[in-house]
C-alpha cells in the first residue's frame, strides 16, 4: 500500500515536471517519448474534401428522414380528422395541411443548405 | 485545456455551414487525432478507418460540439468511442510490425528497437490503461479531462496510470 502510495507520489511529480531528472522513474517514463513523433512518419491517406462530402449526404439523409416523420404526423392528423368532418372541410384542412408541409419543407431545406455552406 | 479565439472563430463559422472553416478546423487538428489513434490501436490500417470515422462523426455532428473544451480534446473523445466500438465488435488484433517498420528507412537500428519496444508495451496493455496512460503521458491532459473524456470517476483515471506506469516499469526491469 505504501509502495502504491509513494509511486502515485513519484508519477504525479513526474508529470507536474517536479521529478528530479536522475529518478528511475523519470528514465522509464522517458523512452516511451521515442513514439513521440509517429504521426510525422506514418501516412495515412484520408481525403478530407472526400469525407467532408460524405457529411453533406449523412445531413441530407437526416434532414429527408425528419422531413418524412414530420408528413406522417401530418398524415395521421389527417386521418383522425377525416373520420369526424364532412368532404369540404377535409378538402379545406387538406390544403392548410399541404401549404404548412410545403412551409416545413422549405424551413428544413433552407437549414440544410445553410449548414452545408451553400447559402 | 482552452481553445485559441482563432479556433472559436472557426467552430462558430463552421457551426454557421462554413465549409471551408470547417476544413481548416479538421486540418489544424489531423496531426493531432492521427498521432493519438496510432498510438492507441498500434495498427495503421485499423487507424485509418478510426481517424476517416471519426472526422465523419464530427462533421456531421459539428452543431452539437458544445465548445466547453479543445475541439481536439472532442476529436479524441469520439476517435476513443469509434475504437470502442470497433472492439465491441472485433477482437483487438493489432500488428505492430508495420507500423514499427515506418522507422526503418531513416532512424537508425536503435530507434527501430526502441520503436518496437514501446509499441510492445502498449499493445499488452489492456486498452483502458492503454488509454490513460496516452492522454497522460504523449498529450499532458489533467485526471480531470482524462476522466470526462472516457466518462469514467477520477480515481479510476488515477489507478489506470498506475497500472500502466507498473507494467512499463516491470517492462524496462526498472529497480523502482
Amino acid at each position: 500500500m505504501k509502495d502504491n502510495d509513494n509511486l502515485n507520489k513519484k508519477i504525479d511529480e513526474y508529470y507536474d515536471g517536479l521529478l528530479e531528472k536522475n529518478h528511475e522513474l523519470n528514465n522509464v517514463l522517458e523512452k516511451m517519448n521515442v513514439i513521440n513523433d509517429i504521426e510525422e512518419k506514418v501516412q495515412l491517406n484520408i481525403n478530407i474534401d472526400e469525407t467532408l462530402k460524405r457529411a453533406e449526404d449523412i445531413k441530407i439523409k437526416k434532414y429527408t428522414k425528419r422531413f418524412i416523420g414530420v408528413a406522417i404526423a401530418f398524415s395521421l392528423v389527417m386521418l383522425s380528422l377525416a373520420s369526424k368532418l364532412n368532404f369540404e372541410n377535409i378538402i379545406i384542412i387538406q390544403s392548410v395541411m399541404l401549404v404548412l408541409l410545403l412551409a416545413v419543407n422549405i424551413f428544413l431545406r433552407s437549414n440544410n443548405l445553410k449548414e452545408n455552406g451553400n447559402e | 485545456m482552452f481553445h485559441s479565439e482563432d479556433e472559436i472563430e472557426l467552430i462558430k463559422k463552421a457551426k454557421d455551414g462554413d465549409k471551408e472553416a470547417l476544413e481548416i478546423l479538421i486540418a489544424n487538428n489531423f496531426s493531432i487525432i492521427k498521432g493519438y489513434v496510432l498510438k492507441l490501436t498500434c495498427d495503421i490500417e485499423l487507424s485509418k478507418d478510426i481517424v476517416q470515422e471519426t472526422l465523419l462523426s464530427a462533421m456531421v455532428n459539428i452543431n452539437s460540439f458544445k465548445g466547453k473544451s479543445k475541439f481536439s480534446t472532442w476529436l479524441i473523445k469520439i476517435a476513443t468511442n469509434k475504437y470502442k466500438d470497433y472492439l465491441r465488435k472485433n477482437k483487438e488484433n493489432m500488428d505492430i510490425s508495420l507500423l514499427a517498420s515506418t522507422y526503418s528507412i531513416e532512424d537508425d537500428i536503435v530507434i527501430r528497437t526502441q520503436v518496437k519496444e514501446v509499441l510492445e508495451i502498449l499493445e499488452e496493455m489492456p486498452r483502458e490503461k492503454r488509454v490513460v496512460f496516452i492522454l497522460k503521458h504523449y498529450y499532458g491532459y489533467s485526471y480531470e479531462e482524462i476522466s470526462d473524456i472516457l466518462n469514467c470517476p477520477v480515481g479510476t483515471v488515477r489507478s489506470r496510470l498506475h497500472y500502466s506506469v507498473k507494467t512499463i516499469i516491470k517492462k524496462f526491469k526498472g529497480d523502482f
